[in-house]
């Protein structure tokens, strides 16, 4: 009798389980605040909750245990969501799973811890992630040369880089900005730091750096790095064994055979690419795609790739967005030249029928890195100076939303690849 | 590819030119190569050339460059030394050897090499210049700062390297030593105070030097020295230390006789600041002590105008701005016949200009809205609406007429004042359309319904101007409740009081239109107006009790989300009870989702919730 009292309840409190109710954030045009709804998912994750991440459903949307908090943080957000029964859930399971949908359920386990490369002092520009990171009110630390290369990065499970040069030539900014307080400042800034850090050029420590972020990558780690920071990463990895930085960047000249010594097997993402040693010219290398090859700003859209849930899910975790041909915008590295990305890299956003490429992944050991060219997706042409731009009147920007699919995508859990 | 062609047509030319013996051919072929970057084919020409005259300055100078620049610093150490043993004393070649041999990573025998030569001309004063220089170049700044100290120690002029100082302490944020170089070279060499005070005013733009700032110049005892005092001033307004620069300059005024000027220049400052308390005692300090000043008409118009604004600003704390209807007080009138005395004064001074039309306006506005004397009011606002007509005063002085005509229940007289800004040719679109809807609400605050209502078509096509809004919304009371129009004139009437501030008459007949059963729009309306009535008097258990009358009638009711708002708001400003305030504005967001108080609810929910955890 005990044990028929048992199941029965067994099976009741089963039940119980499978009957609660889920919230659907869903993730398409009828949504009111795309960029705050990955601030409620991180949220509900933060607080030991449940979330499914709907691939393709919906524009990707979010599934989340039934919880009167989370719904109080939609309304007070204004987030649109659904409050589903148990039965649409297992619909909406069932759609999504099916072998004929190209959807997938990604489920969701814990909020990544996040770190974000800030440099101490003024910045007469802003970073689009940190700016959306606030607006999604989604927590993270800043962490910066220091704190990196004393291993603080083994904290933390995701790694944002943004209009950082890692090469040692301060933006390459010394043409337009040399006298500049904030260039000044910075350049001290950076050579006190080198000097309290043991170093004795700004360039050796940033590759110190690289390299440490490269070794966090391949134990596990994730680095999304969006604008210079992309391409110059590269270049200091590449140029582990010269000296690029001219004079007034570091004191010395620059290795005259510099572009023969480069290593790209050091690289990340590029290869075959060549530097512009001139100090005078605000370009790193041939990687970063130029105005003049944009032409017309008017038409600058690129198109997000179109994965197999089922067979791809990182890349198609990656491009989840309720449109899939977005405004372009252009940043010091704007896009990538597609001759100069390493064959292992996948190409998840380009501008079509062009060599030029916007959005990229890959992996490297047991981690992955993501490079998404440009500075701010709602600000065509962010000039250093120009003010932040206001999120509030961006609530459901595609651009921006590429960079929330990056910080949601380490809170997944892994998943055997299909064969 | 036309560069290379051009390279290489210019360099076979030199190559035709060339002539053994030749070395300036040679030399500018060299130069050539080393353009074009082919620096190793350069170093080949410029070694040839050095060795067939090493004495040759010119040689020397571009193959060590050429060295540096290839990182062969061994051969730049080699032939630098070999020259220093033709010139012993040439410190500018001591200084590139330094530079070669830090580069090589031999940076103590290079600080030796400096720091010896030094010790052993400790009176030559360019040397510590010269290889502070060197060390500037190769970014060492630490080093140039000491090799300048040590110069600065020993020199019987110790200015001569302060600037230098400070601008290289400056540069590495050590703000407190920069400061003390500069006050040093101030008080030691008083004709560079200008182009100092610019280099420290350039420094007061980094936050964290502006405390440094300072406390440096505090213990100056600045008042004494109008040089620091400008200075102490300009870093106390980056300090938003407002009291205090007003203070010391009232401080250096009267020690050094200044005639107020300076005192009169930070009041204007501050005004553009907008700290009106502050401004307004330094204009009054002006105006008490140096009467017979040539400025003193621009110090009276400015001491009227920012008392004036300090006192609004006081006004905007004791007034409950959030009540959507208020009753008027008259606070702070003892201070506003003060602002009006000033403005008096402002009106003899400069009789007949723009600043005396606009002191009788601001006369007229104090009268009215701040001291309730209509009377007076009136008779200042008529001397811009009779004698002023070209004045941009002039629209805004024949509305604030129509204003108190109309809450003298004098309509006839109103409408005229609003015909004259209507029909005068030079009125703004803006000024225009405003005057028409407050016609508008006079035909319907005395019952004319279908002439406000043909006033109110002629603006509702303006989109763009901030009346179209509420016009729209009095038109949708107008077509919905015409058809009633008796109880649409008690409704009217009601308001009428309302605006008179007459709010408890106003309440009687608002409850006697609630008691209407068939007439629901017009008796939720008059609901929501009750509430709102019981705000103005403060009587919040009765305006409450409305609300959730209203609140739980939820969709049924048009005006449920705004009596939700206003209980909400009731609980945060009238009762002070967050907590509660919290959780009606939440309730807002839950059942009105597409309510039009949503965005100011959650803003005040972030707000609260900061403020209670």
């Amino acid at each position: 009798m005990k044990k028929i009292f048992l199941f029965i309840f067994a099976i009741l409190f089963s039940l119980e389980i499978i009957a609660q109710d889920k919230i659907l954030i869903p993730m398409d045009l009828r949504q009111t605040d795309h960029l705050k709804s990955y601030g409620i998912t991180f949220h509900a994750l933060e607080n030991g909750l449940k979330a499914d991440w709907l691939l393709n459903y919906r524009g990707g949307s979010f599934l989340i245990d039934y919880s009167p908090q989370v719904i109080s943080e939609c309304r007070i957000e204004g987030v649109y969501f659904q409050e589903i029964s148990a039965s649409t859930a297992a619909e909406i399971y069932s759609i999504v799973q099916s072998e004929d949908e190209n959807m997938e359920l990604m489920r969701l386990e814990k909020a990544p811890k996040i770190a974000v490369f800030v440099p101490p002092g003024f910045q007469p520009w802003d970073d689009a992630v940190t700016l959306v990171l606030e607006y999604a009110k989604i927590p993270y630390d800043k962490v910066f040369n220091e704190e990196i290369l004393r291993g603080d990065l083994e904290k933390y499970d995701w790694l944002h880089l943004h209009h950082e040069d890692f090469t040692g030539q301060y933006g390459k900014f010394y043409a337009s900005f040399s006298n500049a307080p904030w260039y000044i400042e910075q350049q001290i800034r950076y050579e006190n730091e080198a000097k309290k850090l043991g170093f004795r050029k700004v360039s050796d420590m940033m590759l110190a750096v690289s390299t440490t972020i490269k070794n966090f990558i391949g134990q596990g780690g994730f680095m999304f790095a969006m604008c210079s920071a992309t391409d110059s990463y590269d270049i200091a990895l590449a140029a582990h064994n010269t000296d690029i930085c001219e004079k007034m960047f570091d004191g010395d000249a620059a290795d005259p055979n510099a572009q023969s010594k480069l290593d790209y097997q050091n690289t990340l993402a590029f290869e075959k690419f060549k530097l512009e040693t001139n100090p005078f010219i605000y370009e790193y290398s041939d990687i970063d795609i130029q105005p003049m090859e944009i032409l017309n700003p008017e038409n600058d859209y690129f198109t997000l790739f179109d994965f197999s849930a089922k067979y791809d899910p990182v890349p198609t975790m990656l491009t989840q967005n309720h449109a899939n041909v977005i405004r372009g915008f252009m940043g010091q590295t704007t896009m990538f030249r597609r001759g100069l990305i390493k064959n292992s890299i996948i190409i998840m956003g380009e501008r079509q029928g062009s060599d030029q490429i916007k959005y990229i992944h890959g992996n490297f050991g047991r981690g992955t890195f993501t490079f998404y060219g440009g500075h701010d997706p709602e600000d065509y042409q962010h000039a250093v100076g120009d003010p932040p731009t206001e999120l509030t009147i961006y609530k459901n920007s595609p651009g921006y939303r590429l960079i929330l699919n990056n910080i949601l995508f380490p809170a997944a859990k892994k998943k055997k690849q299909k064969t | 590819m036309i560069r290379i062609i051009f390279i290489s047509f210019f360099v076979n030319t030199l190559l035709l030119i060339a002539q053994p013996g030749n070395l300036q051919n040679k030399f500018l072929l060299a130069q050539s190569y080393e353009q074009s970057g082919d620096l190793n084919r350069a170093i080949e020409i410029y070694e040839e050339v050095y060795n067939a005259q090493p004495a040759n300055y010119q040689f020397f100078f571009a193959l060590n460059k050429i060295y540096i620049q290839n990182k062969n610093y061994d051969k730049a150490i080699f032939i630098t030394e070999q020259r220093l043993q033709l010139t012993p004393g040439d410190y500018n070649l001591i200084g590139m050897l330094g530079v070669a041999l830090y580069l090589k990573g031999d940076e103590a025998k290079a600080f030796k090499l400096w720091d010896e030569t030094i010790n052993q001309n400790q009176d030559n004063q360019n040397l510590y210049r010269t290889f502070a220089n060197y060390s500037i170049e190769l970014r060492l700044f630490d080093k140039a700062i000491e090799i300048l100290n040590k110069g600065k120690n020993r020199s019987q002029i110790k200015t001569i390297y302060s600037y230098d100082l400070a601008n290289l302490y400056t540069m590495r944020m050590q703000y407190g030593d920069a400061i003390k170089e500069y006050l040093f070279l101030i008080d030691n060499d008083p004709n560079q105070a200008k182009s100092i005070e610019s280099r420290i005013l350039q420094m007061l733009s980094r936050p964290d030097a502006v405390p440094i700032v300072i406390s440096a110049l505090e213990e100056k005892n600045s008042a004494q020295n109008p040089n620091y005092a400008m200075l102490l001033t300009s870093a106390y307004l980056e300090n938003s230390s407002f009291e205090k620069a007003v203070k010391i300059n009232i401080e250096l005024d009267k020690k050094n006789n200044l005639k107020g000027i300076e005192v009169f220049n930070l009041a204007q400052r501050l005004y553009y600041l907008r700290q009106y308390s502050q401004a307004s005692i330094a204009y009054e300090y002006v105006l008490k002590n140096y009467s017979d000043a040539p400025f003193i008409p621009q110090i009276k118009l400015g001491f009227a105008k920012t008392f004036e604004a300090a006192l609004e600003e006081k006004v905007a704390n004791v007034l409950q701005l959030w009540k959507p209807l208020r009753k008027s007080e008259i606070v702070f009138a003892s201070e506003y016949e003060k602002s009006i005395i000033a403005y008096e004064d402002i009106i003899k001074s400069f009789n007949n200009n723009e600043a005396a039309i606009e002191a009788y306006f601001r006369i007229g506005q104090i009268f009215e809205l701040r001291l309730k004397n209509y009377e007076k009011a009136k008779t200042n606002y008529k001397v811009i609406a009779e004698r002023y007509k070209l004045s941009s005063f002039y629209s805004s002085a024949n509305e604030a007429l129509a204003r108190i005509s109309l809450s003298e229940n004098n309509f006839i007289e109103a409408e005229e004042y609003l015909n004259e800004i209507i029909n005068f040719p030079r009125t703004s679109p803006d000024s225009r359309n405003l005057a028409k809807f407050r016609k508008a609400e006079l035909k319907y605050f005395s019952g004319k319904f279908d002439e406000a209502k043909n006033i109110l078509v002629e603006i509702m096509g303006a989109f763009k101007d901030n009346i179209a809004n509420d016009a729209i919304e009095l038109s949708i009371l107008l077509n919905t409740s015409i058809n009633d129009s008796s109880l649409l004139i008690k409704f009217a009437s009601a308001e009428y009081l309302a605006f008179k501030e007459n709010f408890t008459e106003a309440i009687i007949l608002l409850e006697e239109i609630e008691k209407v059963e068939d007439a629901i729009f017009l008796a939720n309306q008059a609901s929501i107006t009750k509430m709102e009535c019981f705000i103005a008097l403060s009587n919040y258990t009765m305006a409450l009790q409305i609300g959730e009358k209203l609140i739980q009638q939820e969709n049924l009711n048009l005006f449920a989300d705004k009596a939700l708002f206003l209980s909400a708001q009731i609980y945060q400003f009238g009762i002070s009870s967050d907590k509660k305030a919290k959780e009606l504005y939440e309730q807002l967001l839950i059942k009105h989702p597409g309510s039009l108080y949503l965005d100011k609810a959650r803003e005040e929910i972030n707000y609260l919730r900061n403020k209670l955890s």
